[in-house]
């Protein structure tokens, strides 16, 4: 088992088999978490480097855990500032990196295509942990990986992605990734949040939590913040929580058994009311446990599948 | 000064020596006359002294045999950047006219930019006095519309406009303010200096580095709508119509803004417009990649805006081709694609792109093509080049429209190397250049006198 390239940028490049793959290796890394000696040797004498241009704690230390379970070498490199306001190149970074003969680089950023210009000019792998409001992999496969544990299949679910998709990361990579492994995805939120051209991936999109999460197995909530973008997007938080919250008369609509997930940090009684976030069908918590063996597996992947 | 009218500057000749050369047997293509022949041209004292046939040659005269190549006007690009000199990095007078004739292009319109700011008389002097020391292309500054281009207050057009602008334009800024456009154009009308309208509102097109759309969708960036542009369009239609000023617009990119042209220009509003290679060859999924070189401003647009622009092109509702020639550094393109610079290096492939994707794919005739960047863009202008006639400036080119070449842009003329089309393979070649009768480039290589 491995995956086709050399980085991981993007749920839009992957194929059925490879998302597949890494379900199947998160699951048997997650034993790892479980035994007295959370380590094992896979990664023993490579480094991984964390390289977050956009401050991240739940996601980089995801990532240094994945990392030192596997017996790789770690090392931070936060706060860097973009490329254009170094007045270093991409290429002047990227050569820059590969003198220190790095393995893996995790990169997080601001803006949207920067690990993918910087995986273009190196050797070693690049993992898109977050790029602008394009594409944040791991955590759809988080996601998918968490939905496929407790569902049992993935194809022919029905998942409602709610909230900013707009400027949602993860929202974008969990539609490509959803669409591959064949699930039906229906978008929920205020037209001002729902980006144009999405119908051309085969998704439905509803302005009304009634009607969207009507018969649907999985929820998936994205945050949803008062930015400056969005002030001209949206009158107030409490207009969209009014309309949008996920609260237990809502989740009626939804199939009894239905999962509710959360691709980011929670803003409790924004997008969420408290009792959904910590009720019965909240698989919240186990998802920053599912993500470091998910991490894990990518990692083991793009270093060629080999234990 | 010779002469009356505009460019009067630009073509003044100068006190070089003016060879006598006789081009022998070449296919003449003259775009306003329709004239498209095989036949002789004699250049005299930096004019055309005769077109026909087998004409008597002058025992002075330099000999050049055409061949089966073409001789037509050389071409005027209305919308080029130079930096010079705020940014000698980016493009110099040199480096941008040596560019310009490499490419076949006799007379560039330069705009303002963040660069180069053309609202007084030094520096319209200056870039008029820098290019005729160096006789390549003849240069024609564009003033200012507004002061500092801020959109505040109106440029002073008049002392621009003696002192040789060609028009008034405000280049990749829209003047968002409608009375003020009204006004410009308005006091533009009392010099009979032709407005340049780039049309984009900035509100629309917020912080927007691509079309809006399901590309800005899976790309994750913001967009600029197509109705960024088409609402400018719109506006400057109407001002257009209510003070009775030519106004000249673009580049164009979207159906929409097609759509309004054409049916303006049916209704007689006094309206031409102009686009670029790029939109009528590129569209917004060649973006995907996040490759900076295909960023530009407007951004690259959609299979169906790119159809309509190559139909506007055909039918005449867009009379214009020019290159939106930006040339821009490593450090402005290598970076993250928001933090990029938009712009691409056009001059010395205008022609040969325009070639391949229009003349050669069948869209349009030669004689057509070539009116979009001779003759049109002159009259805009009312500029004396553009023609292959008796007694016209002697601004000819040779170029051969069946030869083959990769495009490389290591090897322009100009600084700047921000081609999206590096390593296209194209059809259409220019051999040779001429200006006011000197040849400055033969053969891939500056001629200097």
């Amino acid at each position: 088992m491995s995956l086709k390239s050399k980085d991981l940028l993007g749920m839009q490049h992957l194929t059925f088999e490879e998302i597949n793959s890494v379900i199947t290796s998160a699951k048997s890394f997650m034993e790892i978490a479980t035994r007295p000696i959370k380590k094992v040797p896979v990664l023993r004498g490579k480094t991984v480097a964390n390289l977050f241009f956009e401050p991240s704690t739940r996601t980089r230390i995801s990532f240094e855990l994945a990392a030192r379970r596997l017996s790789a070498d770690v090392i931070n490199i936060p706060a860097l500032i973009s490329s254009a306001a170094s007045g270093e190149t991409l290429t002047d970074l990227a050569k820059t990196i590969e003198a220190m003969t790095v393995d893996f680089i995790v990169v997080r950023h601001s803006m949207a295509g920067a690990p993918h210009q910087l995986a273009r000019q190196i050797k070693s792998s690049v993992i898109n942990a977050g790029d602008g409001s394009h594409e944040h992999p791991t955590q759809a496969l988080v996601d998918l990986y968490t939905t496929k544990e407790k569902k049992g299949y993935i194809e022919g679910l029905r998942v409602a992605i709610i909230g900013d998709i707009l400027h949602s990361r993860s929202a974008k990579s969990n539609i490509w990734g959803l669409k591959t492994m064949g699930a039906d995805v229906v978008l929920i939120g205020p037209r001002t949040l729902i980006p144009p051209g999405l119908e051309r991936l085969g998704v439905d999109i509803s302005f009304s939590m009634e009607e969207g999460l009507e018969g649907v197995d999985v929820i998936i909530l994205s945050r949803v913040e008062m930015t400056e973008e969005n002030r001209a997007l949206l009158p107030s938080l409490r207009e969209y929580s009014r309309f949008y919250c996920l609260t237990e008369e809502r989740l009626a609509s939804a199939k009894k058994d239905v999962l509710v997930m959360h691709s980011g940090s929670m803003n409790r009684g924004v997008e969420i009311s408290p009792q959904v976030a910590d009720g019965a069908y909240s698989v919240i918590i186990e998802q920053v446990t599912n993500g470091v063996a998910v991490n894990m597996a990518v990692l083991y992947l793009l270093a060629g599948g080999k234990k | 000064m010779a002469g009356e009218g505009r460019g009067m500057f630009a073509f003044a000749e100068q006190a070089r020596p003016q060879p006598t050369v006789f081009f022998r047997r070449g296919r003449i293509i003259d775009p306003q006359s329709g004239f498209d022949q095989v036949a002789d041209l004699l250049v005299e004292d930096g004019i055309i002294r005769r077109v026909g046939k087998d004409l008597k040659v002058p025992a002075k005269a330099e000999v050049i045999e055409v061949g089966e190549k073409v001789l037509c006007p050389g071409l005027i690009d209305l919308h080029v950047h130079i930096s010079e000199p705020a940014r000698n990095d980016r493009e110099t007078i040199r480096s941008g006219c040596s560019s310009a004739v490499a490419g076949g292009i006799t007379s560039i319109a330069v705009r303002s930019h963040t660069d180069l700011v053309i609202d007084n008389q030094a520096v319209v002097e200056y870039l008029i006095a820098k290019s005729q020391q160096l006789g390549l292309s003849r240069l024609l500054p564009v003033g200012a519309l507004t002061r500092r281009l801020a959109g505040e207050e109106l440029a002073e057009m008049g002392d621009l406009a003696k002192n040789g602008v060609v028009a008034a334009s405000d280049d990749y800024r829209s003047v968002m303010d409608s009375s003020l456009m009204r006004r410009a154009l308005e006091y533009a009308a009392i010099y009979n200096l032709p407005v340049l309208s780039f049309c984009q509102d900035s509100s629309l097109a917020g912080d927007g580095v691509v079309n809006e759309g399901y590309v800005s969708t899976i790309m994750g960036l913001p967009g600029v709508p197509n109705i960024a542009e088409e609402v400018m369009v719109v506006r400057d239609l109407i001002l257009a119509r209510m003070t009775a000023h030519p106004i000249h617009l673009g580049p164009l990119t979207t159906v929409g803004s097609v759509d309004l042209v054409r049916q303006a220009r049916e209704m007689g509003v006094a309206v031409t417009a102009e686009t670029s290679p790029h939109y009528f060859i590129l569209t917004d999924i060649d973006c995907r990649e996040f490759d900076t070189f295909m960023k530009v401003e407007p951004p690259l647009r959609s299979e169906r805006d790119l159809a309509a622009v190559q139909e506007g092109l055909a039918e005449g509702t867009i009379g214009v081709i020019t290159s939106s020639h930006q040339p821009l550094t490593v450090v402005d393109k290598d970076t993250e694609f928001q933090s990029a610079k938009a712009g691409i290096c056009g001059l010395e492939t205008l022609l040969p792109l325009s070639l391949t994707y229009l003349y050669h794919n069948g869209k349009m005739s030669l004689g057509d093509l070539l009116s979009r960047m001779t003759i049109i863009p002159a009259e805009i202008l009312h500029l004396p080049g553009g023609r292959v006639r008796e007694k016209c400036p002697a601004d000819v080119i040779i170029f051969d429209p069946e030869l083959e070449y990769i495009i490389d842009p290591q090897e322009f003329f100009s600084k700047g190397k921000n081609t999206p089309f590096g390593g296209r393979s194209v059809k259409g070649k220019v051999l040779l250049t001429m200006v006011g009768g000197r040849i400055v480039f033969r053969n891939g290589e500056l001629v200097f006198p």
